[in-house]
């Protein structure tokens, strides 16, 4: 295994809980939420008046599904799989936040970091891995679960459809699964790197801060845009942060917001592999590449061990 | 002898505070040096600039390589252990292991092992599960296992009882250090370490005012037990020190004939904590 490699692991050892063992105990919560609550009898509304009622009739109920058109029933059940991509999005966005905020404060805090600085391991390796367990781990792990929970959705309709007499060979053909677990990965991975700059500007205040690393990053972007409203008396500055933010929602949700939605989206693409080719896209690495660099020279030479 | 570390006019000042004044000194392979001084005097700073931990302003050179600019090849040849509670908590014992495997080229994994077998962590405990003495010995472990050229040590034992502090050294002597293995270590405890080192390196206000062997240090500096009729000639040798232990006279005399000090009293080789105090005392 090569260093990298072992540092990222590292990041996953640190981060387990926040990374691995939270979106992990929120699918569990919520498959047995899922449970209770089509024991206690939810109702499902359809557009065009159809309802599925759990509670009473579940032949009935499956025998409703199965004559639905094909259409709405791929709408339906995709809709149902990308749903928790909301929750556990949000979630992984969180995380990613403050393991940022804490990536390269947190060792000096603890003074862990001449321990990490006696290994034979340059700031550029250190800084770099932490981003890529911030901005690639961190969403690829949170996807992996909502995968997880997609199948555990998938086989619980499957049983209700036999209870409900059906052989629930609808429930798969229905949908393209691996369609859907491509897409999910793909949104909630595209939507991190798009948010780089905010992984990135996190980490360099984490790497400046004497204190409180939060505030460093966001009073400095308060400032700025109150000094661009005093002197220019304009708001581009904080539109541009708040429209970035919305974007990145707006990335991981696309497979949600192209079922239900009324072309009312921040951002105007037709499929998440527009993504990579937006230059908005690529700029936003480039200034992530800058303000890591600045991490980089900022831990490299800052002493105040 | 090959010189491991040179360091010429090393220089470094914080806002208006010089911590060190154009510094000089060498340090060879194959020698334990003890670097004393009282605190704010620069230690630290020496150290950080020896690891590339600070700037610094002159000439410093550490196994051919400039810590400034080349820290990540110097880290594959030096060793530190900072402090003692510097090992992160979360970290498991067998993470550091699996760890250190992966990054470090000097590992040896085998040694690591061994090490750990004689004490009483656990391969799965976390390192904020350990009590202090603990973690000292698994980063003392770790160190050890790295087959490093040069080990810093700074304050290795702070906060330690006596019985680690024993053993820690012991081991350091035993199981790591040989003659193409060097030591720098700091440390408030110099009873301890003054029959581990071979060289002393004496720090003040930013400036080296002790530099020799151990070997020069007993030749040069003599500690005399002055009987009462003698103390008016003893005064008159210039001692650099003088204490009373139980009631007698005892002078400290620096490059000043045996055979003359002889005729005074009993004459023994001054110990480093008391040649410490004489020449911290001296300067002022």
């Amino acid at each position: 295994m090569n260093s990298f490699q072992a540092l990222i692991k590292r990041e996953f050892w640190e981060h387990k809980r926040a990374i691995l063992t939270t979106p992990l105990v929120l699918c569990a919560v919520f498959a047995v939420l899922i449970l209770i609550t089509s024991a206690a009898g939810e109702t499902i509304d359809f557009e065009n008046g159809h309802q599925i009622s759990l509670s009473n009739h579940l032949p009935q109920a499956v025998e409703q599904f199965e004559s639905i058109s094909e259409q709405t029933r791929e709408k339906w059940m995709s809709g149902i799989l990308y749903s928790p991509v909301v929750l556990f999005g949000l979630v992984s966005l969180i995380v990613s936040l403050f393991f940022a905020l804490g990536a390269l404060y947190d060792e000096r805090k603890d003074k862990s970091i001449l321990f990490w600085k006696s290994l034979p391991i340059s700031d550029t390796q250190t800084v770099i891995s932490k981003f890529v367990a911030i901005s690639v781990l961190t969403p690829l792990v949170y996807a992996s679960v909502v995968v997880i929970f997609q199948i555990i959705l998938m086989f619980y309709a499957t049983i209700l459809s036999w209870i409900g007499g059906s052989s629930g060979v609808l429930i798969w053909t229905s949908v393209n699964l691996f369609g859907v677990i491509v897409s999910t990965f793909s949104t909630v991975l595209l939507a991190s790197l798009w948010l780089a700059p905010i992984w990135s500007w996190a980490l360099l205040a984490s790497a400046w801060a004497k204190k409180a690393p939060f505030l460093w990053a966001i009073l400095p972007v308060l400032l700025l845009a109150y000094a661009e409203y005093m002197v220019f008396g304009g708001k581009k500055f904080i539109a541009m942060f708040s429209s970035r933010i919305l974007e990145g929602l707006a990335i991981q949700n696309l497979n949600l917001n192209q079922l239900f939605g009324e072309g009312s989206s921040d951002l105007d693409i037709e499929s998440v592999w527009h993504v990579p080719l937006m230059s908005e896209f690529w700029v936003g690495l480039l200034v992530a590449t800058v303000f890591i660099a600045a991490a980089i020279y900022t831990r490299r030479f800052r002493d105040d061990t | 002898m090959t010189m491991i570390i040179n360091a010429q006019g090393l220089s470094k000042k914080y806002g208006d505070f010089q911590a060190l004044d154009t510094v000089d000194f060498t340090i060879e392979r194959g020698k334990i040096v003890g670097l004393v001084g009282p605190n704010g005097a620069g230690k630290t700073t020496v150290l950080k600039a020896i690891l590339g931990l600070t700037s610094y302003q002159g000439k410093l050179e550490v196994l051919g390589l400039n810590p400034a600019t080349q820290r990540h090849e110097l880290m594959q040849k030096v060793c530190f252990i900072a402090d003692v509670a510097v090992l992160p908590k979360w970290l498991k014992v067998s993470q550091a292991i699996e760890l250190i495997t992966n990054v470090h080229p000097h590992f040896n994994l085998e040694r690591a092992k061994h090490f750990l077998s004689k004490t009483k962590i656990k391969w799965q405990s976390k390192v904020g599960e350990l009590s202090k003495g603990m973690v000292t010995q698994l980063h003392l472990a770790l160190v050890m296992s790295i087959e490093a050229e040069l080990l810093i040590l700074d304050e290795p034992t702070l906060g330690l009882d006596i019985l680690y502090r024993k053993e820690f050294y012991n081991q350091l002597l035993t199981e790591f250090f040989d003659e193409g293995r060097s030591i720098l270590v700091t440390t408030h405890q110099i009873e301890e370490v003054e029959n581990l080192l071979t060289d002393l390196l004496f720090i003040k206000d930013g400036n080296i005012i002790l530099n020799s062997s151990m070997q020069e240090v007993a030749e040069k500096y003599t500690e005399v037990m002055v009987t009462k009729d003698n103390v008016q000639q003893a005064l008159e040798l210039n001692p650099i020190m003088e204490r009373e232990v139980f009631g007698r006279k005892v002078f400290l005399f620096e490059n000043v004939e045996r055979d003359v000090l002889e005729t005074l009293g009993e004459i023994h080789v001054p110990s480093v904590a008391d040649l410490f105090v004489a020449k911290m005392k001296e300067v002022n």
